[in-house]
């Protein structure tokens, strides 16, 4: 047996058995090598040493420590969530809603102002919007090709559908905040394993 | 503590069940913190990355494979976050090659308040420790304090058995010498 297995097996047998052939080998090669024996010698000690090392315990209240934390992440992580939702609400609703409601005056011929306005930035937006929704977009030019009021109020009450809709999703995805979780500390006697 | 119950926790935390949460912590937070005490050799530092290391497991439960044993996913998002921290720090180890040819034993010593804290025993362990690579000192870490086996080990570092018993092997013949030269040399203070 060479130098460099039985070190191999001398760490090894301090975890666990060696396999009686092997160790059987390894009592053999250390009987003829006294280098290998220091080394066992040493290997002996450092064992003793770390084996006697107890755990090192945490101090006391540390869970409520830990916990107090992990809430204020989660506060973070759901204020950034509502933000980013709302403001995807809020650019849904403009694009989803206001502009084609805005076309939809236009087309009555209601307020020339917001034709004006529909015809600087609202068709570019529009543009946007059907991308982003073309099937609804293609549904509601089609019913606000026609003028009057009717059409109006029936795109309105879709709107607030698709609102309430939207709601109920965001309500599904933002989790309901908990309170804080008192953990009662406990103190821990040193031990050490058997 | 049954795998049930604890799968049952993570699965309420993972719906935001915080109190769950706070189960694992308690069922977790010693192995957890003698983990990070070991590697980064500061109470201080092994109580803020206690900290981090649950607020990194409660960020990533929904990665966690409820086929795998809980307390391996545990403690390998504890080490790697020890080793960042470690990494982050810099220089501070030795190469195992430096160390098995110079044999000396740094001055390393804590701070006047923490010194009176730290039992002389302990004190030497952290020593032998420090001067370990954080791959290297993680074996033992997990070897000694959590009593892992070679299987569990290499499933909490992401390598082999193999390479997990090399490890082992070489740390414990670089601490050994060290050891054997503390009580031989003077330690420079």
């Amino acid at each position: 047996m060479e130098c460099t297995e039985a070190l191999i097996l001398m760490s090894q047998r301090l975890d666990a058995p060696l396999e009686p052939i092997d160790e059987a080998a390894l009592q053999e090669h250390l009987h003829q090598c006294a280098s290998c024996r220091r080394v066992s010698r040493m290997f002996a000690e450092l064992d003793t040493v770390l084996e006697a090392e107890a755990p090192a315990l945490p101090s006391r209240g540390l869970s409520s420590r830990v916990m107090a934390r992990v809430v204020r992440r989660a506060r973070v992580d759901r204020t950034v969530r509502h933000a980013l939702i709302t403001l995807l609400s809020l650019a849904l609703v403009v694009v989803g809603l206001v502009l084609p409601a805005v076309r939809a005056v236009q087309t009555a011929n209601q307020s020339e102002l917001l034709s004006a306005v529909v015809t600087q930035v609202g068709d570019e937006v529009v543009g946007v919007a059907r991308v982003l929704a073309a099937p609804l977009v293609t549904v509601v030019r089609t019913v606000l090709m026609n003028d009057g009021y009717p059409y109006l109020l029936a795109w309105l009450l879709l709107a607030v559908v698709l609102v309430l809709a939207w709601v109920s999703v965001i309500s599904r995805v933002i989790r309901p905040a908990r309170p804080e979780i008192p953990i009662n500390a406990t103190t821990h006697h040193e031990h050490r394993r058997g | 503590m049954g795998l049930d119950q604890e799968l049952d926790w993570v699965l309420r935390a993972r719906q935001g069940d915080e109190q769950a949460f706070a189960q694992l912590v308690e069922a977790y937070q010693r192995p957890i913190y003698n983990l990070a005490y070991r590697m980064l050799g500061s109470s201080v530092e092994a109580e803020d990355a206690t900290q981090e290391a649950f607020v990194r497991i409660w960020t990533r439960l929904d990665t966690y494979d409820p086929g795998r044993k809980l307390s391996s996913w545990v403690l390998s998002v504890a080490s790697h976050h020890c080793i960042d921290r470690l990494r982050r720090r810099g220089g501070g180890q030795v190469s195992m090659e430096e160390i098995m040819a110079s044999r000396w034993l740094p001055d390393g010593d804590p701070k006047p308040e923490e010194r009176a804290l730290v039992s002389e025993r302990d004190e030497r362990v952290r020593r032998l420790l420090d001067l370990l690579q954080p791959q290297y000192r993680l074996v033992i870490v997990l070897r000694y304090w959590e009593d892992k086996s070679y299987a569990e080990i290499a499933e909490i570092t992401d390598t082999t058995e193999s390479a997990v018993k090399s490890r082992l092997h070489r740390a414990r013949l670089a601490m050994a010498e060290l050891l054997s030269a503390g009580e031989r040399l003077p330690i420079e203070t």
